[in-house]
């Protein structure tokens, strides 16, 4: 077994990493706050997401023209997909569920949004600092959920 | 249990990283809430561990406490979200303890047994990772207690320039990158990525079996597992890019290994008919 590296040595190079970290961190604070919410004007050029082609259209209707039902939708982004069941009663969105996640990020982080689309009618929720790119596929998942019920 | 039982028991690493899982777990179980999290730790516990005795009774060994499997357990539940189903968490945990036996050399196991049924789990069930373990959905000071804790068993098995070389060179690409492309980077630094990646390092890197002993081993294994973590990452592998480091890392340092052993071979043989 080799000699343990000295202790001194470790806390050098654990600071020079800290450095390293800590300059990426700033380099990297206003691309991580500038990505706006539901922004559909080519500014989420941060976020490859591709999503079926009905999941793309710019805008959703507030006013629903929905046949009642429950559809599926799945969004996807870079960094995993999200599935939603979405549930439309008397041509309002009565209830939206998370299916299935496959990002990296909490499940927990975007629990909030089936609500807000349930709230607002509307699949324009609201972003998520820490979850961006499972925010931007629940938004994906639920334009190309809203787009069934609307065909 | 008298105090020097208990230093005695903590003496060994994995004893002591059982410990200090037991504190993470703790922790973390309690902010995600116990009745969501424990049952999740039980079923990957429970689902490497019966793996573990029925290998043991396949190969006909003695009975011995499954310490190896409880960890590889843990490991899996703290990375998979803890909403994943309980019979899907239970596989994952046997798949760990079965890339053991299944996937060895005459040195020991080749991957890191939760790494490798982490990565095989997210085609086979699409499930999510939070590295909820890790202190990814808990606030940053959850962090220095998975970083005092990981110290402590990477000095005890001596593994710091393995963890230094990845960390410094895992960051260094990222912080590199965010001066030409900082939207593409800018989550590395921040939760729960930075938690993922530094519970990685600490955790399931420095895994003895999986990792080398040699210092200049460690620094280009570590080298080379954050590279390739941080270009799975670029080239868009999703979830898998940090398992596929640690995997990566492992495959080189198994072919490094027979590589090196095999031109030791001849060497000793010459000596012995000298």
């Amino acid at each position: 077994m080799a000699r343990k590296m000295p202790r001194r040595l470790v806390a050098l190079s654990s600071s020079a990493i800290a450095a390293i970290y800590f300059a990426g961190f700033v380099a990297t604070r206003s691309a991580d706050a500038g990505i706006p919410v539901g922004s559909t004007d080519g500014s989420t050029n941060t976020v490859e997401s591709t999503a079926t082609p009905a999941a793309t259209t710019t805008s959703v209707p507030n006013v629903s023209p929905y046949r009642d039902g429950t559809y599926s939708g799945t969004g996807t982004s870079r960094r995993g997909n999200v599935t939603v069941s979405l549930t439309v009663a008397s041509g309002k969105i009565s209830n939206v569920s998370i299916t299935s996640v496959t990002t990296e990020y909490p499940v927990a982080r975007i629990a909030a949004l089936p609500g807000q689309v349930v709230s607002r009618q509307s699949g324009q929720v609201d972003n998520v600092s820490g979850a961006t790119y499972s925010a931007q596929a629940f938004r994906l998942a639920v334009q190309a959920a809203l787009a069934t019920a609307s065909a | 249990m008298s105090l020097d039982r208990t230093r005695r028991l903590l003496r060994t690493p994995k004893s002591a990283l059982l410990l200090i899982f037991a504190i993470l777990l703790g922790v973390a179980g309690a902010a995600a809430g116990w009745p969501l999290g424990l049952p999740h730790v039980l079923a990957a516990v429970i689902g490497a561990c019966t793996a573990e005795l029925l290998a043991g009774v396949l190969l006909r060994r003695r009975p011995s406490w499954p310490t190896s499997a409880l960890l590889s357990g843990t490991i899996v539940a703290f990375v998979l979200a803890p909403e994943t189903p309980h019979l899907v968490t239970a596989f994952v945990g046997v798949l760990a303890t079965a890339s053991k036996y299944l996937l060895a050399t005459s040195r020991g196991h080749i991957f890191n047994p939760a790494a490798f049924a982490l990565l095989l789990s997210i085609p086979l069930f699409s499930t999510g990772q939070s590295w909820w373990g890790a202190g990814g959905d808990m606030a940053w000071p959850f962090l220095v207690l998975v970083m005092a804790g990981g110290a402590l068993v990477v000095d005890r098995i001596n593994k710091f320039p393995l963890v230094l070389a990845f960390t410094a060179m895992y960051f260094g690409t990222f912080t590199l990158v965010s001066l030409y492309e900082p939207g593409a980077v800018a989550e590395m630094f921040r939760a729960p990525f930075t938690q993922a990646a530094i519970f990685l390092a600490l955790y399931m890197l420095t895994d003895p079996p999986t990792s080398p002993a040699r210092y200049i081993d460690q620094v280009w294994v570590g080298a080379l597992a954050a590279v390739t973590a941080c270009a799975g990452q670029l080239l868009g592998a999703g979830q898998a890019y940090l398992l596929l480091g640690v995997l990566v890392g492992n495959a080189a340092l198994a072919v490094h290994r027979s590589v090196r052993t095999a031109s030791a071979r001849p060497r000793l043989n010459k000596s012995l008919t000298a």
